[in-house]
């Protein structure tokens, strides 16, 4: 029999109403009380549906403003949802954070009192579990200093023992294992394994991948207020992943798109290819080795004349050589790709990066400019040190 | 969180703030008593001695106090319960309960000084020449009705509070007129007769005067005596008509609170 979800969302949205503060003085404070003010809306949960059921060790996983904590928030009902339902079966603990009420002024027996009452636990019950709470904590011999003179680490150890004492099926955490050492970490774990075991639920919201990959069954991926991803912790966990790698080369695209390439447009760069003396295409190249390469690209319009130019750079920045067709004097023929043929390639081993120019007569008034067109990387046998490869000999010299 | 527990939460909530209210003082919890017999020195030499206004009221030191006392009262209840949600608002933010529990706690707070400060008020009337009767039971009403208000008032007040903080200033300023509208430092038989009736429609001098003669002299001016029945009913009224607002209002933006604070 399939069990029932012990929660279930229901294209839920969030839309917070930011306003623009913009009145600065009193009077125009005044002028403008019972006019509508200028909000910008942010749209913070977009449509999100999912169910979890009982037992469950459930992630949700994102990148910073994706939506998670305040997807946490309106689960525990702290933030009302703009649109859409939620049904719990069960008791929440409000675990969204630990220490919440935790007063520095107060002993450690006060403050357990009081977080314990904020937590949903009586005084009876406080009480009979007071030694257990800070025998967890191991903070027998502190009970009645002020909190404030305890370290952070101590504060969170606390914390979290009253914490887990909290009578719910379902518990909300929150980034919490970003505080604390390894040590607590591992305990906190092993608390949630044992909760786990008694049929609790557990929400984990997180930006650290590692620790929802060790521990939750199920993980929802949640990007811009909408859930990217749903399903087995592996198989999300890698999305992310993918998602987070995909935005960097994303930005490298641009700036090669936006700021790295010019020119009036009559030919465009296609690519180049290099191939060895094998004729078999490399991007790894050999320093002394011969290699030929070959620049492609499309005629968008008829052209009278072509040159071709490429720069090539370590990627430390140092120039290393161009060479163009102008100023061998070589005539190309328009509309056939090129080949530039170099014997002994003379770079040290690194990686390196080319510019490429597609020209009619003058240099800077370029078809096509492509900045950083591509890359490669050389590996050399040579035990020489610099960007080049020598062909030399050392002589005693009288 | 279990219903039953939400209890707790409101006490442990009154009892730290409580505490906190006098943690790091040497004398304590000492300082809810002497707080009030201080001013209440200061108002009696300038008052009874300065301007003679003892002479318009029997046992004029015990009536002075007992104002002083109940008059702390109401201004720590609606000042702490309007602040409360405010200060609360990092738990706001995070856990989830009925959010009129902290305006509970906050008016419980200053309800604890206020039993202290009773002590005092009572010790005064043990040693003046005042018969406690049967009728110093009529007491607990009045006082159930003097809470009743502060509640509706704080609930309003931290509402609206959330909103505007210009309502620290406007009730400081409101607190500063009602302190002289009301008869605490001086006797109602030095006030013009034709003006007595009109003080008399507000709530915190019928519930001042009340008190006084319950616990004093029957010879006080009371909503009784100086608008009498059924047109004082009209006081009550507006007393529940104050905390039915107060609950509507807070729970229709109760909700909210956490977004908005």
């Amino acid at each position: 029999m399939r069990e029932e979800p012990i929660i279930k969302v229901k294209n839920l949205t969030k839309v917070f109403e930011l306003p623009h503060e913009r009145y600065s003085t009193m009077k125009q404070h005044f002028v403008n009380f019972f006019r509508q003010k200028y909000v910008e809306k942010l749209k913070a949960l977009d449509n999100v549906s999912f169910e979890i059921k009982k037992g469950e060790f459930f992630g949700i996983i994102g990148p910073n403003g994706s939506g998670k904590s305040t997807l946490l928030k309106i689960l525990a009902q702290i933030f009302q949802p703009t649109s859409g339902q939620i049904e719990i079966t069960g008791t929440l603990s409000p675990f969204i954070e630990l220490g919440v009420g935790f007063n520095p002024e107060l002993s450690a027996r006060d403050n357990v009192f009081l977080n314990a009452a904020v937590l949903g636990l009586s005084k009876k019950e406080t009480e009979d579990r007071f030694d257990e709470i800070i025998k967890f904590s191991e903070l027998e011999e502190f009970v009645d200093q002020k909190l404030k003179n305890f370290s952070s680490g101590m504060q969170v150890r606390l914390a979290f023992s009253i914490a887990i004492q909290a009578q719910a099926d379902i518990l909300l955490v929150d980034e919490v294992l970003a505080v604390g050492d390894a040590a607590f970490q591992q305990k906190c774990f092993e608390v949630f394994r044992t909760l786990k075991k008694v049929g609790k639920t557990i929400i984990f919201v997180s930006h650290q991948f590692n620790a929802v990959e060790d521990f939750c069954d199920r993980v929802a991926l949640l990007h811009d207020g909408r859930i990217r991803s749903i399903g087995e912790t592996e198989e999300v966990v890698r999305k992310y992943q993918q998602m987070t790698l995909a935005k960097r080369s994303d930005t490298v695209k641009e700036i090669t798109t936006v700021d790295k390439r010019w020119g009036t447009g009559e030919v465009r760069f296609k690519s180049i290819k290099i191939y060895d003396e094998n004729s078999s295409e490399v991007s790894l190249l050999k320093s002394g080795q011969n290699y030929s390469f070959i620049l492609d690209y499309t005629l968008k319009k008829r052209v009278d004349k072509l040159n071709v130019g490429i720069g090539v750079y370590s990627v430390q920045g140092a120039y290393c050589f161009g060479v163009n067709t102008k100023m061998d004097g070589y005539g190309l023929d328009v509309g056939r790709a090129v080949e530039l043929q170099i014997d002994s390639f003379p770079l040290n081993e690194g990686e390196y990066y080319y510019n490429v120019v597609f020209f009619g007569d003058e240099e800077t008034q370029p078809y096509d400019w492509v900045g950083e067109a591509g890359r490669f990387v050389v590996e050399s046998d040579f035990l020489q040190r610099g960007v080049v490869v020598l062909k030399y000999r050392w002589k005693n010299s009288n | 969180m279990k219903k039953t527990n939400y209890f707790n939460l409101t006490l442990q909530m009154a009892l730290t703030d409580f505490k906190l209210k006098y943690a790091g003082s040497i004398l304590g919890y000492v300082w809810s008593l002497v707080k009030p017999l201080l001013l209440f020195g200061v108002l009696y030499v300038v008052f009874s001695i300065f301007f003679r206004f003892g002479e318009g009221a029997k046992n004029y030191p015990v009536y002075l106090l007992l104002g002083i006392v109940m008059w702390t009262f109401f201004f720590d209840g609606t000042m702490n319960g309007m602040r409360s949600i405010v200060i609360r608002g990092d738990l706001i933010r995070k856990v989830n309960f009925p959010k009129i529990i902290i305006v509970i706690a906050a008016i419980i707070t200053a309800f604890l000084s206020f039993l202290l400060n009773l002590i005092v008020v009572f010790v005064f009337l043990a040693f003046s020449k005042v018969d406690l009767t049967i009728y110093a039971l009529a007491f607990i009403p009045i006082i159930i009705e003097l809470v009743i208000l502060v509640l509706g008032i704080s609930l309003i007040l931290a509402t609206l509070y959330t909103k505007f903080k210009d309502f620290m200033h406007i009730w400081e300023v409101g607190l500063q007129v009602l302190f002289y509208a009301t008869p605490i430092i001086y006797p109602i038989s030095l006030v013009p007769d034709k003006f007595v009736k009109f003080m008399m429609v507000n709530p915190i001098a019928q519930i001042f005067q009340d008190a006084r003669w319950a616990l004093i002299s029957r010879d006080v001016t009371t909503s009784w005596s100086a608008i009498s029945y059924p047109k004082n009913l009209i006081i009550l009224a507006m007393v529940l008509w104050l905390v039915l607002v107060g609950f509507f209002i807070f729970s229709k933006s109760a909700k909210n609170f956490a977004e908005e604070i």
